[in-house]
């Protein structure tokens, strides 16, 4: 076990060098450079100039990438080019707001989908395996922006209690310091957004669900635990989710890198201040610091999730070995 | 049964709790598209930046909403005869937040930072004309520039003065906590979330009737407005949808204000191209627009038709003039006349990706279409749109708009001098219109002359037509009855600079 966490903790380590020349080379091809994009119409040639050298953009850019990667891994992301602030800075203030956004999608995802999942599966052909199931394949198919749009006409815009935009409290934070004003402020403007970011993931989860538990359902181990005479609700609780869990705990390490991405989308129609907005803006600005540490990070929780995820697999299944 | 019953208690709780916390100061939230990126007008020259800071700071004068100049930290100005002094007279008994009282210092300060090439100020090359700044004592500075140069103090409204002693202090950061002598305090910033700003009561134009004033950024349009109709914001301005606004204007719960502002948007040619070299392909192009339908279908009805790079509320306007006529057949004849009389050529159309612009685009690719002319529509990531047009010379027509032109110069010598600007972006090169404006530079900004010259040169714009112009631009703002003092500026960098006027009367 522990060796196989090293392995994978160790295989981690291209997948970042990876992601990070990809996203470096990529964003500093692109068309467009953060210097004149910064400085308006009325700056003159000699001054753009003179300020690109300053921040060593008249360098060959492998010189750059190996300059920035150096920095990099001693913690040091470099300044962004528009804010004066630096990049770990404005990172750090953001990540919290985007990975709680996250969390949260997730957490109602898994909440509706397991249950509904399971029902669906037991009552097959029912009306309500019918309901889930069209439910599921309309909410796959909604874009996440309309379905944030559609939200805040039908909820925000009739139910008080919950705000149109922005942030006021960490609900996280709030749990932890057992201070309910800020629970109770942070999960009003958390919910909304998260349902927006999550319906997706749920529907995908429910079908997966599903599907799974079928499988399961008809094997041989589940007959032999009827046949024994065990009451229907411990052969699916006890012997059927389990397995037919591993699948969906695949999809969530998964789902979790769309969410992020998806939160792009969600942050904006929500005014929601988190690190998936600033690295959009950071793209239309050329900002390459925040863009290159931004997907940097973004790509580390990817991985140590579905690191997570391989790992658990153990717990639900223990014929799953390690080595 | 009994679990149930807790968890319903236990949620009226929160409510109570919540609801206990609602007694406020009385707060101003104003909605903006985009969040700033500093708060130094030194070194961000943008609107997010400037219609913040300019509550927070204030410059020697200013814009009123005629866009004639106003006294603000300068009391009074006089050019000298020569027009090489300009001389500030400055107002007395004006405290800066952190206490201590403006004086000329902080001006000589300011414009001597702002010319420093050191400091990276991006608009310097506005101010290159001052040479010295002469300190007469505490509350009178002389300006001395190294030519005349009638249009100048169009600029110095633009620049807010900061306090020597703290710009020193905070360095770079200044622009995160910045200090001035304006109707409102600097609080705190969240950025991407919201800027607060506490009441200054010891403004020197009267304490602000509010306590305070928060800007919230939010960003998708749709949102915004709705965020305004429930209440959450109290105002915004730009950035509202064309086809809302004549519901917005038949509610009787919205004000809806609006007021020509100084800026347009255009069909800009690149004379590099071998097509649009030709004036009577560049006119044929300008007669395939049809402005009015423009700016009734696709705009909602705000603007109006252009035909000069002179905003209409500026005295230099050319009123003699009108806009080229949407005439297709007019159109067919110039191309005929340039050697094309069935089209049979294709040219390239970039646009960045705003909606209207983009169907401003594909109208225009239709009308030429038509004539047999292959319109290519390139719509682009702004980045990647601004470094074309600014860096390379791939391209034959693009759509894009100039804001901010507040005086007859800004709004010609950088887009028609020869070698007015950075970038030539549309390569045009006309020894006269290069002579008017040079002239037009120098000769007093009031004067008869000054009249004379910008009338000819948009005449001769009119005529090559390096621009086809499609609509002046008109600012848009919402704001809720219970909002008092509040009138849409033309100028949107300085709309909140009056804020302290404003009241929340609900």
């Amino acid at each position: 076990m522990q060796k196989f966490i090293i392995r994978r903790f160790l295989n981690i380590i291209p997948t970042i060098l990876g992601v990070s020349l990809v996203v470096f080379f990529m964003i500093h091809l692109a068309p467009g450079d953060p210097v004149t994009l910064m400085v308006g119409e009325d700056a003159s040639l000699a001054d753009i100039e003179r300020i690109q050298a300053q921040y060593g953009f008249d360098q060959p850019l492998h010189i750059q990438y190996m300059r920035w990667f150096g920095n990099a891994i001693q913690g040091d992301f470099g300044m962004s080019i528009r804010q004066n602030r630096t990049v770990a800075g404005l990172i750090l203030e953001r990540a919290g707001a985007t990975i709680e956004l996250a969390f949260m999608a997730m957490f109602i995802a898994i909440l509706i989908s397991v249950p509904l999942g399971v029902l669906s599966a037991i009552r097959r052909g029912s009306w309500i395996d019918l309901l889930a199931m069209t439910a599921a394949l309309i909410s796959i198919s909604m874009p996440r922006f309309w379905v944030g749009l559609m939200l805040l006409i039908y909820i925000g815009l009739n139910f008080d209690f919950f705000p149109l935009f922005g942030r006021e409290a960490s609900l996280f934070v709030g749990i932890f310091s057992l201070n309910w004003q800020d629970v109770v402020l942070g999960f009003r403007h958390l919910i909304l957004p998260a349902l927006a970011l999550g319906t997706a993931a749920t529907a995908l989860q429910t079908r997966l669900m599903r599907s799974s538990m079928l499988e399961v359902l008809q094997q041989d181990y589940v007959r032999t635990a009827k046949a024994k005479g065990l009451s229907d609700r411990v052969v699916i609780f006890k012997h059927a989710l389990r397995n037919a869990m591993l699948p969906v705990v695949t999809i969530v390490g998964l789902q979790f890198g769309y969410l992020l991405g998806g939160a792009v989308v969600v942050e904006t129609v929500f005014s929601w201040p988190g690190m998936a907005r600033l690295i959009i803006n950071a793209v239309s600005q050329r900002d390459f610091p925040i863009v290159q540490a931004g997907t940097l990070l973004v790509a580390i929780t990817f991985a140590l999730i579905n690191l997570l995820v391989d790992i658990s697999y153990g717990f639900l299944n223990p014929k799953i070995r390690y080595d | 049964m009994q679990k149930k019953l807790g968890l319903v208690v236990l949620l009226l709780a929160f409510i109570m709790i919540w609801s206990g916390s609602m007694a406020e100061a009385k707060t101003l939230v104003i909605g903006t598209t985009q969040e700033a990126m500093g708060l130094d007008g030194r070194v961000e020259p943008g609107v997010a930046e400037a219609e913040r800071s300019n509550t927070i700071m204030e410059a020697l004068a200013c814009f009123n909403h005629d866009m004639e100049l106003t006294p603000r930290l300068a009391t009074n100005w006089e050019h000298s005869d020569d027009g090489l002094q300009i001389t500030f007279y400055l107002r007395e008994g004006v405290t800066f937040h952190h206490g201590r009282e403006f004086v000329a210092q902080d001006v000589k300060y300011t414009y001597e930072w702002l010319l420093d090439p050191e400091n990276d100020a991006p608009n310097r090359s506005l101010y290159v004309d001052i040479e010295e700044i002469e300190i007469v004592n505490d509350h009178e500075v002389i300006f001395h520039l190294n030519q005349p140069n009638g249009f100048l103090i169009n600029n110095i409204a633009r620049m807010n003065i900061v306090p020597y002693d703290k710009a020193e202090e905070l360095g770079d950061q200044f622009g995160s906590q910045p200090v001035g002598t304006g109707p409102f305090m600097f609080d705190s910033w969240r950025r991407d979330d919201r800027l607060v700003l506490k009441a200054n009561p010891d403004y020197w134009g009267g304490a602000p009737k509010v306590d305070e004033l928060q800007f919230r950024p939010i960003p998708d349009d749709s949102a915004r407005l709705m965020a305004f109709e429930a209440g959450e914001i109290d105002m915004f301005q730009s950035g509202i949808d064309p086809q809302e606004i004549e519901r917005l204007e038949n509610d009787p719960n919205i004000i809806v204000g609006r007021t020509p502002g100084p800026g347009y948007e255009y069909v800009g040619f690149n004379q590099m191209s071998p097509y649009m070299n030709d004036y009577r392909i560049r006119q044929a192009v300008s007669h395939l627009i049809d402005r009015r339908g423009i700016v009734d279908h696709v705009l909602g009805g705000v603007g109006s038709p252009a035909y000069s790079p002179i905003p209409p509320m500026l005295p230099q306007h050319h009123d003699g003039l009108e806009p080229h006529a949407y005439d297709p057949e007019k159109a067919r004849e110039l191309l005929a006349e340039a050697g094309y009389p069935d089209g049979g050529f294709s040219l390239t159309l970039h646009a960045s990706e705003q909606a209207h612009r983009i169907e401003i685009a594909e109208i225009l690719a239709y009308e030429l279409g038509q004539l047999g002319v292959d319109v290519e529509v390139r719509i682009e990531e702004w980045g990647a749109f601004w470094d074309r047009i600014m860096h390379t010379t791939d391209y034959d027509m693009y759509i894009l708009s100039w804001h901010g032109q507040l005086d007859p110069d800004r709004a010609t010598h950088r887009q028609f001098h020869s070698d007015g600007g950075r970038y030539p972006y549309i390569y045009y090169d006309n020894a006269r219109v290069n002579m008017l404006l040079d002239e037009g530079r120098v000769v007093p900004a009031d004067s008869e002359r000054s009249l004379e010259l910008y009338r000819e040169v948009q005449e001769i714009l009119y005529r090559d037509v390096p621009y086809a112009f499609i609509f002046y631009i008109e600012e848009i703002a919402v704001s809720h009855p219970y909002i008092t003092g509040f009138e849409v500026h033309p100028y949107h960098p300085a709309s909140w600079e009056n804020a302290h006027l404003f009241d929340k009367t609900n």
